[in-house]
């Protein structure tokens, strides 16, 4: 196998923590595990060239899968949180109240181990501290995979992956179970529902959802099932709903109705 | 015992949400029906003792449904799931005896809440945990 050097381990580190805020410090071996594929099917002879070459690619196309490569199964708490920010920050505020009386409906679409759906959760709570006016909200969480999803329903993660959080979010949601568990406060558990389900399997949604998160999901799929998932993910948003996809995603090739309004960010009109 | 629910709605993903939420809370009895021509059969055929219908459903709608239900037994615990902005249906299907409703997508505790209004479930599940 191509050896990974520390200075290639470094740029690679640092790009992906500048432009995806993806920590990969402590994942020397994962980096030089699941890149080595990629050098050996495009021919490459060092690290050095792939990271070349990936700069050099206009089309996004080598970036891509580079990120999905070293993201598959990695999650983290508030992974690419201006979308986060986003809800809290825009989403929200621009709802009338009158249609927030009836709580915000939240669907997390692959939501794996639960990251994603616990930090939208924090982040409405944090909210609502705050003086935003939400009643109630409700996320609905689903995954295809039982393990991932049965790891996400019970709640509980270790120190480490709690410690990206904020001091107060930890101290708010949080509570030691173990000397090295922690669980999420039954307060924000009590507001997800967990459901195993394959977002191909209904195509007759109903408009009940006030935004969709489906970020690093779309990555996966070919042209065909992406458009398919847009269209499923429209039928199940209310008027001037949210869809959220990851960063390095793009529908804006794709035949839909959404209208782009941020980076990742689409809107149902 | 076990109360028997009968979930109806023509989403399939509705209806998981509805039964992950019910298992969640410790029920465990439950039949499914995908329209209101199937709910108003599988009354009849299991006579549940909750009904959770929705109003939007091809071939017959909730109302349509409700309606028959009532009309084999006065008594029956329908409960109307409905999306925002429905509230003249929900008005309707109160006046033809419909017993509560709930908006979609469904919050855990309301939910649980309104079952909790029309059934006995304190001693057979961990609804009130």
């Amino acid at each position: 196998m191509i050896p990974l050097t520390d200075t290639e381990f470094r740029e690679i580190v640092v790009y992906v923590r500048e432009k995806y805020g993806i920590d990969l410090r402590i994942k020397r071996v994962l980096v030089e595990n699941r890149l080595a594929g990629l050098l050996t099917k495009n021919k490459y002879t060092s690290f050095t060239e792939l990271f070349l070459k990936m700069q050099g690619d206009y089309t996004g196309n080598i970036e891509r899968e580079v990120l999905s490569r070293l993201t598959t199964n990695y999650t983290f708490f508030m992974r690419e949180k201006t979308h986060f920010q986003y809800v809290v920050g825009n989403i929200l505020p621009e709802m009338p109240k009158t249609a927030l009386q009836n709580g915000y409906a939240a669907w997390c679409a692959g939501c794996a181990t639960g990251q994603e759906c616990y930090s939208l959760a924090m982040s409405l709570e944090e909210f609502r501290r705050g003086g935003g006016y939400l009643p109630n909200y409700s996320v609905l969480a689903t995954d295809i995979s039982q393990k991932a999803l049965k790891t996400a329903s019970v709640g509980e993660f270790s120190a480490e992956e709690i410690d990206s959080l904020p001091e107060k979010y930890r101290q708010r949601y949080w509570k030691q179970v173990s000397e090295a568990k922690y669980k999420i406060s039954k307060n924000i558990r009590s507001n997800i529902t967990f459901v195993l389900h394959n977002i191909f399997d209904a195509t007759d949604q109903k408009k009940i959802f006030d935004s969709i998160m489906c970020r690093n999901v779309l990555i996966y799929f070919d042209s065909a099932s992406r458009n398919a998932a847009c269209e499923i993910f429209y039928a199940s948003l209310k008027p001037n709903g949210y869809l959220l996809l990851g960063h390095t995603e793009t529908i804006l090739n794709l035949k839909h109705k959404f209208k782009y309004v941020a980076p990742a960010v689409y809107k149902k009109l | 015992m076990q109360p028997l629910f009968l979930v109806v709605d023509d989403a399939i993903f509705m209806r998981k949400m509805l039964l992950s939420i019910l298992q969640g809370a410790g029920f465990i009895k439950f039949v499914e029906a995908t329209n209101g021509n199937e709910a108003v059969e599988m009354y009849v055929l299991h006579r549940p003792d909750i009904v959770l219908l929705d109003i939007s459903m091809p071939i017959k709608n909730g109302l349509e449904a409700l309606t028959e239900i009532i009309d084999i037994n006065p008594d029956a615990k329908v409960i109307m799931c409905t999306a925002v902005g429905k509230s003249s249906s929900v008005m309707a299907a109160i006046e033809a005896g419909a017993v509560d409703f709930i908006m979609k997508p469904f919050d855990r505790k309301k939910l649980i809440g309104a079952i909790g209004r029309h059934v006995d479930i304190t001693e057979n599940t961990d609804a009130n945990a």
